[in-house]
């Protein structure tokens, strides 16, 4: 019956933990039970393998301190390395900003200063070209010919001073 | 004027270092003392070593994995409150760090161990076959074996060990093969105590079987090998 194989007991503790009681139940149990028989069987393999396993370590060699702290030397090495490029990448950041800024502010003085003084000379080309009295008189070289003022007033009121003076 | 000799938080260095206490040590490293720090790594070298080899069986691998261990322990230093002992923490970092590494390893298909394919014994070597039969013949004997010998047996483990999960074959090593109380496998592992209970029930079974499965095989094989042999 399967509820009397002992196989639990085999799977529940290391062997070496089994009670002289619980190795009677075994023994006495495997008499007549080749599946239990065969499982004990594997069940010593194991714990010898295992047993055997833990028993094979490596030992540190000499070096292996110097090798743990040059790495730890390197680590630190490169924290700082790592650092130091973090604050040149906020540094560039920020320079670059400022420059752009710079450039920014420089454009714009430049371009004020250019539309003003384009103005200006404009201004004073139109002055010089299209005086108002040319405007108003519709005569181009305004300075080759002198206006009288009997020409001012008729061309303002639309009188023609010299016909009414001669009326 | 006589030079005073310098000073190793507070304890002349001309003294030796392996008079300083872990706690002392521990927070020497914490304020950035290197030589306290290398004082540590000698210390308990071989201890993680010791665990590092549960994982690992080649020099350099266990070399590289008891490294990684000492690297991490530095970094988390601040971590350590000195309630327990240095070297419970140390041991605790070991298991830890080796089997993440043992995980990474297993993820990547070139990192698989060669395992056996338990249906058959056709994959072990002959070093190996012989110790099986030797010790199917005298389970007494187990522990009377040459180095050697042992060495095939390890071997042997390894393989069958690499059908397991990473966690069966610690808590297997750690609880049959250290025979450590599985209060101490807990605190290492920092699973739960039921947990290692149940982690090794079925560790033990799936190794057992694994064995068993092994010798069938082997007994299959027997016969005809003998034969070949002659
Ligand atoms: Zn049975």
């Amino acid at each position: 019956m399967s509820d009397n194989h002992i196989l639990h007991l085999l799977d529940e503790r290391p062997l070496s933990s089994l009670t002289a009681t619980e190795l009677g139940q075994i023994t006495a149990h495997n008499a007549n039970c080749d599946t239990c028989s065969s499982a004990y069987e594997a069940a010593q393999i194991a714990f010898a393998l295992l047993q055997e396993r833990s028993a094979v370590s490596v030992e540190p060699s000499p070096f292996f301190q110097t090798r743990v702290m040059a790495a730890i030397r390197e680590k630190n090495q490169e924290k700082e390395a790592d650092g130091i490029l973090k604050f040149w990448q906020a540094a560039k950041a920020l320079l670059t900003s400022m420059a752009a800024v710079v450039v920014l502010l420089t454009t714009l003085t430049i371009y004020t200063a250019n539309t003003s003084s384009t103005e200006v000379s404009e201004s004073s080309l139109s002055f010089n070209s299209d005086p108002a009295e040319a405007v108003i008189y519709g005569r181009a070289n305004f300075d080759e010919v002198e206006i009288t003022n009997s020409d001012a007033l008729s061309d303002i009121y639309g009188i023609d001073l010299e016909d009414s003076d001669g009326k | 004027m006589a030079e005073s000799p310098p000073f190793f938080s507070g304890v002349p260095l001309t003294e030796q270092l392996d008079q300083v206490s872990d706690i002392e040590l521990a927070s020497s490293a914490k304020q950035g003392d290197e030589a306290a720090f290398a004082e540590i790594v000698r210390r308990y070298s071989p201890r993680v070593f010791q665990v590092a080899s549960r994982f690992f069986r080649e020099r350099a691998t266990v070399e590289d994995a008891a490294q990684e261990v000492f690297l991490q322990a530095y970094t988390h230093l601040a971590d350590f409150a000195g309630r327990g002992s240095l070297e419970g923490w140390l041991t605790r970092i070991a298991t830890t760090t080796c089997l993440n590494l043992v995980r990474n390893v297993q993820r990547r298909p070139e990192g698989k161990l060669a395992t056996l394919s338990a249906d058959s014994a056709d994959d072990l070597s002959n070093e190996e076959a012989n110790w099986l039969d030797h010790q199917l013949a005298d389970v007494a004997a187990a522990r009377h074996r040459s180095a050697e010998e042992s060495l095939v047996a390890a071997d042997l483990t390894d393989r069958v060990l690499a059908k397991l999960s990473p966690d069966d074959r610690l808590v297997l090593l750690m609880v049959d093969g250290e025979e450590m109380p599985v209060k101490e496998v807990a605190e290492t592992t920092g699973w739960s105590e039921s947990k290692v209970k149940v982690q090794a029930f079925r560790a033990r079974r799936r190794m057992r079987e694994a064995i068993e499965t092994l010798l069938t095989g082997r007994r299959k094989k027997s016969p005809d090998e003998s034969e070949s042999k002659k």
